[in-house]
């Protein structure tokens, strides 16, 4: 069994960081409910506040486990992910954790108030920007192309700046865990999966079958 | 606005942008043709849709082709849904479109919705023509697309494609080929390449009237394709067009002298729609000032460049500091409608503006 772990972006979106390498980090976007997951290769059984996680990160183990819930010990087992059986998703039982938990005491997470959210697409790469289209996310104001600078984007997001990357960017205030408000600008691009044969040959019996139907030789 | 024309009358309906373009053509005798599609900003609907069941045709019996000039999204958006209602109506694209490569290409981006509109279109298209059972025409140059014989006093009717040239069209097939993903690589959005080589040009006669609707279709250096392969064509149909889509949205990279000269009549009536691309906004000053240099008719849907909304101050600061440009894509809408009488001769067009459309001359750039 593999194990994935959860880590939380920002308040709407959630990272799916895997410790095995032949599974590529995932991030989804919206409101995240277990329901979302169970369509997908992940399963998520915990609690559908997903804003309940991503402080306590237990990397060693693969997991996070939620805080503002009953003892963390008596959740463990819930927070894991089976990402071994793709098919037919089921979680399965942990055995008991030879670890110790100590009860970890309650901690605030940092929270992120939007005001402006656009969905990106990367159109153009140049030397020191890229032209992307952005989608505002409420549908209040009309897209917007624009060349955003290099220089805003993380050292670790700078390798996913291809024609056709999907990204987010978000500005508001972060409200830290001490009740500080800052300003804040993140712009964060999608970790999206790769193509796998089987989805390739499946689009392939698909075109076929739609060639056949509508008579196109 | 609303009233349909009569049924001698030929209309011809240019909407646009929102973010793309639409043109409706009726040909006479309550038969339409509807070419792209885009969305009305009001109803979020198709905007041939809007129109036609406004005006109360039935799209059933009343849409008689549906034509998809190329897959950009701002050509594109809406035509799932139009071509899902006009049931009866025959679904052309480019032959470029129509191959494995393409087809396979589009089933895996469809699977994804929520990515390049383009290509979820093309799906829901591709999804409604297999229910329906109906099957597509390819459009290539010097193709007869439609036809309506006239007897019973109905003037004849012949819809005849320009392009793509089967040089563009081999061109088209390597660059789609290229689309389409490979094992193990990334995910991503679809961004449409260029040049666009599958563009569709139609020219369409209803009696003796004659239109020229360009598409996207560009200048390309090789003669075998673009505008110059059209111009030289000895294979197109005769006769001179009094009515040009002008195509590319204005753009020099699209404008042949020789078509002016050999494809319309002196001071056609010319009409086209704008785009905006980063900090390109097409029509530029320059290309209204050469269109108004080759006829005084000229329309165009909205003005080409808008002012961007203003977002909440620090929003508008974090922007400043984090782009090195930015600009909304015109979101303006309008109509341009022309119609005339499909006997009374001299031809008398009649132009009616709606929205945000305005003529080239009344234009302040």
């Amino acid at each position: 069994m593999q194990l994935a772990r959860f880590e939380q972006c920002d308040q709407e979106r959630l990272r799916i960081a895997s410790d095995n390498s032949d599974i590529n980090d995932s991030e989804e976007e919206g409101k995240i409910v277990p329901s979302l997951y169970m369509d997908r290769k992940w399963k998520v059984i915990t609690n559908p506040n997903i804003t309940s996680y991503g402080q306590l990160t237990f990397q060693e183990c693969g997991f996070i486990a939620p805080q503002e819930e009953a003892p963390v010990d008596s959740k463990i087992n819930s927070t894991y992910i089976d990402i071994d059986n793709k098919s037919n998703l089921l979680q399965k039982e942990i055995p008991e954790s030879p670890i110790v938990w100590y009860p970890l005491k309650h901690q605030k997470t940092t929270m992120f108030t939007s005001l402006k959210k656009w969905r990106g697409v990367v159109l153009k790469t140049y030397k020191d920007c890229f032209l992307c289209r952005l989608v505002d996310q409420d549908g209040n104001s009309p897209d917007e192309e624009a060349e955003i600078l290099l220089t805003e984007i993380s050292d670790e997001d700078l390798q996913l700046i291809d024609i056709g990357a999907v990204f987010y960017w978000s500005i508001g205030y972060q409200i830290n865990p001490s009740g500080t408000r800052t300003r804040s600008s993140i712009i964060r691009f999608r970790r999206l999966p790769v193509w796998r044969s089987e989805e390739l040959s499946e689009a392939q019996k698909k075109a076929e079958k739609t060639l056949i139907t509508l008579g196109i030789t | 606005m609303l009233t349909p024309p009569l049924k001698e009358e030929v209309e011809i309906s240019i909407f646009g942008p929102g973010y793309g373009e639409c043109i409706l053509v009726h040909a006479g005798f309550n038969d339409w043709i509807i070419i792209d599609s885009c969305i009305s900003p009001s109803s979020k609907e198709p905007c041939a849709i809007e129109y036609l069941s406004g005006i109360g045709v039935p799209l059933d019996t009343g849409v008689k082709l549906v034509i998809a000039t190329h897959w950009h999204d701002d050509h594109i958006r809406g035509i799932g849904k139009t071509v899902n209602s006009c049931s009866n109506a025959t679904f052309v694209c480019s032959d470029g479109l129509l191959t494995k490569e393409f087809i396979t290409f589009i089933k895996a981006y469809g699977a994804r919705p929520g990515l390049t509109e383009g290509v979820n279109e093309f799906d829901i298209v591709l999804k409604s023509l297999e229910t329906s059972h109906r099957t597509p025409k390819y459009a290539s140059a010097e193709k007869a697309l439609w036809k309506r014989n006239g007897p019973n006093g109905k003037p004849s009717c012949c819809i005849t494609a320009l392009s793509p040239a089967d040089f563009a069209i081999h061109l088209a097939k390597i660059q789609l080929k290229e689309l389409f993903p490979q094992e193990n690589t990334t995910k991503r959005d679809v961004v449409a390449p260029q040049p666009n080589n599958v563009a569709v040009v139609i020219w369409l006669e209803v009696g003796d009237i004659c239109l020229l609707l360009g598409s996207d279709l560009e200048n390309s250096p090789d003669k075998r394709h673009g505008w110059a392969a059209i111009v030289d064509s000895n294979l197109r149909p005769g006769g001179i067009a009094s009515v040009f889509k002008i195509p590319h949205h204005g753009s020099k990279n699209a404008d042949l002298p020789e078509v002016w000269q050999k494809m319309l009549i002196k001071n056609p009536l010319a009409v086209m729609t704008p785009f905006s691309k980063g900090n390109v906004s097409l029509p530029t000053l320059k290309d209204i000032n050469r269109i108004k240099s080759q006829t005084s008719e000229g329309y165009i849907t909205a003005p080409p460049r808008v002012k961007r909304v203003k977002k909440p101050k620090i929003v508008e600061q974090f922007v400043k500091g984090a782009t090195k440009s930015i600009y909304q894509v015109n979101s303006f809408f309008g109509h341009v409608r022309f119609r005339a009488d499909l006997k009374s001769r001299p031809i008398d067009w009649k132009t009616e503006l709606f929205q945000s459309a305005t003529s080239l001359n009344s234009l302040k750039v």
